[in-house]
């Protein structure tokens, strides 16, 4: 079983790397998408995200990452980053950061 | 499949005293299924002991915490338990959660190691000062969490020998009667309430007034979450660390050549309280059951909606299937996700505090007191929810 830790940041999708613009602001049937990321070097496996939100997150090798790069807004994405106790999901709106909430 | 006709097995397995992983553990772990249960108190349950089924029940909320409370919930102790958060499923637990969270979250808690050291080296510095033998309990593994939490929160650390007793009482099993325990917990929540009070009138930079803040301003809970919510912190938020950190230096003990890698190389420690996590199994046995809401199979056993599930995280630490030598302590291990903190949505809160107050603790006294060693009998808690010791002389 594989589960060292990941240093990169795991972001679905492969072709994203965190500074690619085109990618913030990707849209799905006119509504702003969120992009969601998981620092797979912070990340803990505490297993919370994957439990909250099972359709956005999955533990892969023991550290979570999400299953798309992009989501509809909906709370529990929010819930997920929240709950976080390595504070390694970040949600972002274009370039605004939406979660965790302050 | 014949096991859910066979009487349960009487459960819990460890003896209380020591630390010890009952071998009944890795007969349930190789045999077939789940094995069926009773505690001396509620229903019967499934016990999962492998690693990936207890990964499985504690990361799917089709089990349910908050079931057990309209339940007759497996249990040593006479009276229900009432366990705050632990007693709750989302949403109700992600809103009330995710108000404390970010006050125990790794890049926050490591602000407070500087602190958490200078706090620990003093009381080594104290322990020298006054000579051997000490009792590692009472003159250091509580002092620490407990001086954290109170900072913390906001609670005056001088009050220590009155919610010790109380928080006794919250973790205890079967050592009191129903009503000595609902005494206990009215007192713990009439003083906390008291204190909620005070810092509504002279508000602080701490956990409690931004809770208070959050129910005045922002209105997200009740008056009553808000006291259990402190309550469930200053308990869970001291106990359990102070537990294991003799717990910690009673396995090293038995491991020399361990301790001897950790002073030669104090980088291990982190990896090092991993793997002592995963090892010492700190329940007498597993609780707060979880509830099936619909059919599930689990490790080969078919899990009827409305079943009981407990699962023995100690067991599934040492299962061979996931863990290399799983019953060697190895503090070098790689890619220790261990279920020592839980897993899913019940992860401990307190976590990240916890692995930082348990570094720094072990991290003083390896390096300050290289002849630390057992100076007497150590009297052990017989009747709480975790093992380790009540007090633990030590000398070096």
């Amino acid at each position: 079983m594989s589960a060292v830790a990941d240093p990169a940041e795991g972001t679905a999708g492969g072709a994203a790397d965190g500074r690619t613009d085109s990618w913030t602001d990707g849209r799905t049937n006119g509504a702003a998408a969120w992009r969601v990321t998981v620092d797979r070097g912070a990340c803990l496996g505490s297993g919370i995200c994957a439990a909250l939100a099972p359709g956005l997150f999955t533990l892969d090798g023991e550290r979570s990452r999400p299953l798309r790069a992009t989501t509809q807004p909906e709370e529990a994405v929010l819930d997920a980053a929240d709950s976080c106790p390595a504070a390694a999901i970040t949600v972002t709106e274009g370039r605004e950061v939406v979660g965790p909430r302050p | 499949m014949s096991i859910s006709h066979d009487e349960p097995t009487a459960y819990p397995f460890n003896d209380p005293t020591g630390l010890a992983l009952s071998g009944k553990y890795a007969q349930a772990r190789s045999g077939e299924g789940l094995l069926r249960v009773r505690m001396e108190y509620g229903e019967p349950a499934w016990l999962v002991t492998r690693y990936a089924d207890a990964r499985l029940v504690l990361g799917d909320r089709r089990f349910s915490r908050a079931e057990g409370v309209h339940r007759d919930e497996p249990r040593r102790g006479e009276g229900p338990r009432d366990t705050g958060l632990l007693s709750m499923d989302p949403p109700d637990h992600t809103r009330l959660r995710t108000l404390v969270t970010k006050a125990f979250t790794t890049p926050r808690v490591e602000k407070l190691r500087p602190d958490v050291r200078a706090l620990a080296e003093s009381l080594v510095d104290a322990m020298v000062a006054a000579g051997p033998p000490a009792d590692l309990v009472e003159d250091y593994a509580l002092p620490i969490p407990v001086a954290v939490i109170c900072r913390l929160l906001g609670v005056p650390e001088g009050d220590r020998p009155r919610f010790r007793k109380w928080s006794d009482a919250a973790l205890s099993t079967s050592s009191l009667t129903a009503e000595e325990k609902t005494v206990n917990r009215d007192e713990l929540r009439a003083y906390m309430a008291g204190l909620v009070e005070e810092h509504r009138a002279r508000p602080a930079d701490d956990l409690m007034t931004a809770l208070i803040e959050a129910r005045d301003v922002g209105d997200r809970l009740s008056e009553s979450e808000l006291i259990e919510l402190c309550v469930g912190i200053l308990v869970a938020g001291h106990e359990t660390t102070a537990t294991q950190v003799p717990n910690f230096v009673l396995t090293l003990f038995d491991h020399p050549g361990e301790v001897e890698r950790l002073r030669a190389d104090p980088a291990l420690l982190p990896g090092a309280v991993e793997e002592l996590m995963r090892f010492v199994p700190l329940g007498a046995g597993a609780s707060f059951a979880r509830y099936a809401l619909e059919d599930i199979e689990v490790g080969g056993t078919l899990v009827r909606k409305g079943d009981a599930v407990l699962v023995a995280v100690g067991a599934a630490n040492r299962d061979a299937r996931r863990f290399a030598d799983a019953e060697a302590l190895d503090i070098g291990r790689q890619a220790n996700q261990h279920l020592g903190f839980g897993h899913g949505v019940h992860h401990c809160l307190g976590a990240p505090l916890a692995r930082l107050e348990l570094q720094e603790a072990l991290r003083a006294l390896i390096l300050r007191l290289p002849g630390l060693r057992p100076a007497g009998d150590i009297v052990w808690k017989t009747e709480m929810l975790v093992r380790g010791p009540r007090s633990m002389p030590v000398a070096w």
